[in-house]
């Protein structure tokens, strides 16, 4: 995965840092969380209640599958979000992110 | 409940080509008019916009799609236009519609006239392994590399069918990716085909141009454009490591035996589109069945009404035809509003409209050339093994819903049964594949089966930005938390 040469006559967004599960790494304004978290790590951006890998797929906010934590607000679709410097983002995982457990989801 | 609101002669709703065309032409009869849209740039799908803090020194670079965006986008900038970005609308009551803004609070406007232009999604294709990462539509893999300069993978296989097989992979390569296969579940184009889309060039030359680029810069970039296949797995550990395809007959049913396995790290499938008709099904509006059109597609007359009055629609979320025919359908959806508010004669509109009339009819001819070679086939919806996922977000596997198909015929039941389709994106990935396992089980017709029942809201909302915000506090809350004796 990486981030492609823009056709002449684009230029990305400037370079600003983010906290990606609490390392510190480099994306550019104008990106979405979708694309950053895709140009550095690749497409897998969370785990279901039921274990299974899941990613990037409709990339225009229908889907429900980018959901990843955003400054603390959980299921944020990242596909529908911009980069903005200093953002915290986390990958989901399960209910854990939701601080939910077993227990309390009611929907499990 | 009280909620802000507004009045405005005409709300439209969704800000790509048709709703922007709509917008601009119903502005330009004297109209006041409210434009909204989800996202926070104009334009769709088709004509998205970089992100904010992207710059674009040199918009011909982007491509012919960019400046004819830029073109429609700079129509709407009027003192009749009200743009309201990042506005969801969640439902619709007669002629009032309940927006969503900036996913926090909720507003009411009360139009004269509403036109819906709520776009298309990519047909979901449920096969095993559909839902590991790295697996992607073609709309989400064309965002990320048309707007966001970034690549979904460095061996991409393209699975799909239709003029956007041949023109994504071009794309992608001319970005300097490295599409390993493409695989088109049509046939190729035969001599009566060609004889076919000729006839119907008139008005469609550009078209026609394009496709033969694009094939053009596939045969020289050698990549294997492989026709009558079909992807019919995904595998990895983790993410996608692979895809197998096999050829399929003209039904698009898989041969057995014919299966080939290609190394990767992406998949891209683009099996059409799907409208979305979750706001003219809440609205009350008439449906008709057209796998073509992308299945569920709203009945219109000459002026883009819809089955309730007052309520018109347009582009393709009412049949998916592409963005040409969204921009023509969507200025007459807007004469057809002028001239029933008054603010167009008859004859003002006829004339305005018949130069609109003559191409969709010319688009549509050339529509009907291509039906042949780029026919949806029902093998699409049998790919699924026991073990395959149906419903994303409630995680139901096909295993889990069978037994609620064999129950039942309509798809509203087997919902109930197994909340597949109850999730976060409403059924949109999944409800379609379901119609056609239950048609299939119990031998009929996809098209004879009812929709399931349209619900409130649109589009998923956080409690918070649908609650009153003038509630009065009755103490029920302080109560709690500060018990009394």
């Amino acid at each position: 995965m990486r981030r492609a040469t823009l056709p002449a006559g684009v230029r990305r967004g400037p370079a600003v840092t983010v906290n990606v599960d609490g390392t510190p790494r480099q994306a550019h304004l104008g990106e979405t969380v979708a694309a950053a978290l895709m140009a550095d790590g690749g497409p897998a951006v969370r785990v279901t209640r039921g274990g299974e890998p899941r990613g990037i797929y409709c990339g225009m906010g229908v889907c429900f599958e980018c959901l990843v934590v955003v400054d603390g607000v959980p299921n944020t679709r990242a596909c529908m979000t911009w980069i903005r410097d200093g953002m915290d983002i986390r990958h989901m995982d399960g209910l854990a992110a939701a601080g939910l457990t077993k227990e309390n989801d009611h929907d499990a | 409940m009280s909620l802000p609101r507004s009045t405005t002669d005409v709300l439209v709703v969704g800000g790509g080509p048709a709703g922007l065309a709509a917008a601009a032409q119903a502005a330009a009869a004297g109209l006041m008019v409210t434009l909204v849209d989800e996202r926070v740039t104009l334009g769709g799908q088709i004509y998205k916009r970089v992100g904010p803090g992207f710059a674009v020194e040199d918009p011909r670079a982007i491509g012919r799609d960019y400046a004819a965006g830029n073109h429609l986008i700079a129509a709407v900038d009027s003192p009749r236009i009200d743009v309201r970005l990042r506005t969801t609308a969640l439902a619709i009551e007669g002629m009032t519609v309940i927006l969503c803004a900036d996913e926090s609070h909720t507003v009411a406007v009360e139009a004269e006239r509403i036109v819906l232009a709520p776009g298309a999604y990519d047909r979901p294709v449920a096969f095993p392994g559909w839902t590991l990462p790295g697996v992607l539509t073609a709309g989400g893999a064309q965002t990320l590399v048309k707007t966001q300069g970034v690549l979904p993978g460095e061996r991409i296989v393209f699975a799909g069918s239709g003029p956007v097989a041949l023109a994504f992979p071009a794309q992608l390569h001319h970005l300097g990716a490295g599409v390993v296969t493409v695989c088109e579940a049509g046939p190729p184009p035969g001599p009566s085909d060609v004889a076919a889309m000729l006839r119907a060039a008139a008005g469609n030359l550009s078209l026609l141009r394009d496709a033969i680029g694009y094939r053009a810069e596939l045969l020289r970039a050698r990549i294997p454009l492989r026709y009558g296949r079909i992807v019919v797995a995904a595998e990895g550990d983790g993410r996608i490591e692979a895809v197998v395809h096999a050829a399929v007959d003209r039904e698009w049913r898989v041969i057995p035996g014919s299966e080939e396995r290609v190394a990767c790290d992406a998949l891209c499938l683009g099996y059409g589109f799907l409208p979305s008709v979750e706001l003219p099904r809440l609205a009350g509006c008439a449906l008709d069945e057209d796998e073509d059109l992308g299945g569920a597609v709203v009945r219109l007359d000459e002026w883009m009404r819809t089955t309730v009055p007052n309520i018109h629609a347009a582009g393709d979320g009412t049949g998916v035809e592409g963005s040409l025919v969204a921009i023509d359908e969507g200025r007459l959806a807007a004469l057809g509003v002028a001239m029933d508010l008054g603010a167009l004669t008859r004859e003002a509109a006829e004339e305005r409209a018949r130069p609109l009339r003559r191409r969709l009819r010319q688009r549509s001819a050339f529509r009907s050339a291509l039906r042949r070679m780029h026919r949806v086939g029902p093998g699409i919806y049998e790919l699924s093994t026991p073990d395959t996922m149906i419903c994303r977000c409630e995680e139901l596997t096909r295993a889990r819903i069978d037994p609620a198909i064999a129950a039942s015929t309509d798809p509203g039941v087997v919902k109930g049964l197994t909340r597949a389709g109850m999730g976060l994106c409403q059924g949109r990935n999944c409800e379609r594949t379901i119609a056609a396992l239950i048609a299939r089980r119990h031998g009929l017709e996809l098209a004879s089966l009812p929709p399931t029942n349209p619900r409130l809201p649109a589009r998923p909302v956080s409690l918070g930005a649908i609650a009153d915000q003038e509630i009065e506090d009755h103490g029920f809350f302080t109560a709690a938390a500060e018990p009394r004796d």
